[in-house]
């Protein structure tokens, strides 16, 4: 049996302590929750895209639809409490979606607090049912 | 004003969440804010009992029929808030307003009581 020795020193222990700690930082996810928050529905068709963003100015919403790819900008209100005046703070949300979509199709509506953007798969790519011919 | 405890959930599986609020005095009444998506005037029963305002707002959940939720971020539900009143609000003006899921909550004080001579009349 062979004695290894070790000399314990614990300064790398600690470096690599912290160093393990930033790197679960870097890779954790963002402490903020990104906003608005989302909730996506999909089916064969396509998708409809539900936000929660009370107080919403309709005409400043912007949405872009691009490929795999939605974006939605808008401003939205922050309530400051020195002033209490609702203040707005520019937001920014890009999504990717797991296929293509129509941008043509894209539909949009805002009510009641709720964005609800509808999405379609473009009409090529939407598999359909090949009737077989007996020959 | 403060918040107070909600009433204990329902035996439904119906969530009920208390909304983001905000609260701000001014010199005239009490202006409170609240965050309820999903809701519009139809949604919301405002209750003023002797020491508290009590904010009950339902919200219809999202139904799409043949489509699969994939990504879930926030939950649907109801919103409750309970509010401890201060003593001098005028309780026949309160005024409230629902806009684009956002509830406004306008709760003017009752005037200042003014000093005045009582006057005395032999009797």
């Amino acid at each position: 049996m062979r004695l290894v020795h070790h000399r314990w020193n614990p300064w790398r222990d600690l470096a690599r302590l912290q160093h393990d700690i930033q790197r679960l930082a870097q890779n954790s996810r963002p402490s903020q929750p990104e906003y608005p928050p989302l909730n996506v529905y999909q089916n064969a068709e396509g998708f409809v895209l539900k936000a929660e963003a009370p107080g919403l100015d309709p005409a400043a919403i912007d949405i872009d639809v691009s490929g795999e790819t939605v974006t939605v900008r808008g401003q939205r209100p922050v309530w400051a409490p020195e002033t209490g005046q609702p203040e707005t703070l520019e937001f920014s949300r890009t999504l990717q979606l797991p296929f293509a979509v129509d941008a043509q199709s894209a539909e949009a509506r805002y009510e009641r607090g709720v964005l609800t953007v509808r999405l379609q798969r473009p009409a090529a790519q939407l598999s359909r049912k090949v009737s077989v011919t007996a020959g | 004003m403060t918040t107070c405890a909600t009433a204990p959930a329902t035996e439904t599986v119906e969530r009920q969440f208390v909304p983001r609020t905000q609260i701000r005095e001014t010199p005239e009444a009490w202006e409170v804010v609240c965050e309820v998506p999903g809701a519009d005037d139809q949604s919301a029963e405002i209750s003023l009992e002797p020491d508290r305002l009590i904010v009950n707002v339902r919200v219809q959940p999202t139904e799409l029929p043949g489509y699969q939720l994939v990504h879930r971020e926030y939950r649907e539900g109801n919103y409750q808030q309970i509010f401890k009143l201060p003593d001098n609000i005028d309780r026949q003006a309160v005024e409230a307003t629902i806009r684009q899921g956002v509830l406004r909550l306008k709760l003017p004080k009752l005037p200042v009581a003014q000093t005045r001579k009582v006057p005395v009349v032999a009797g």
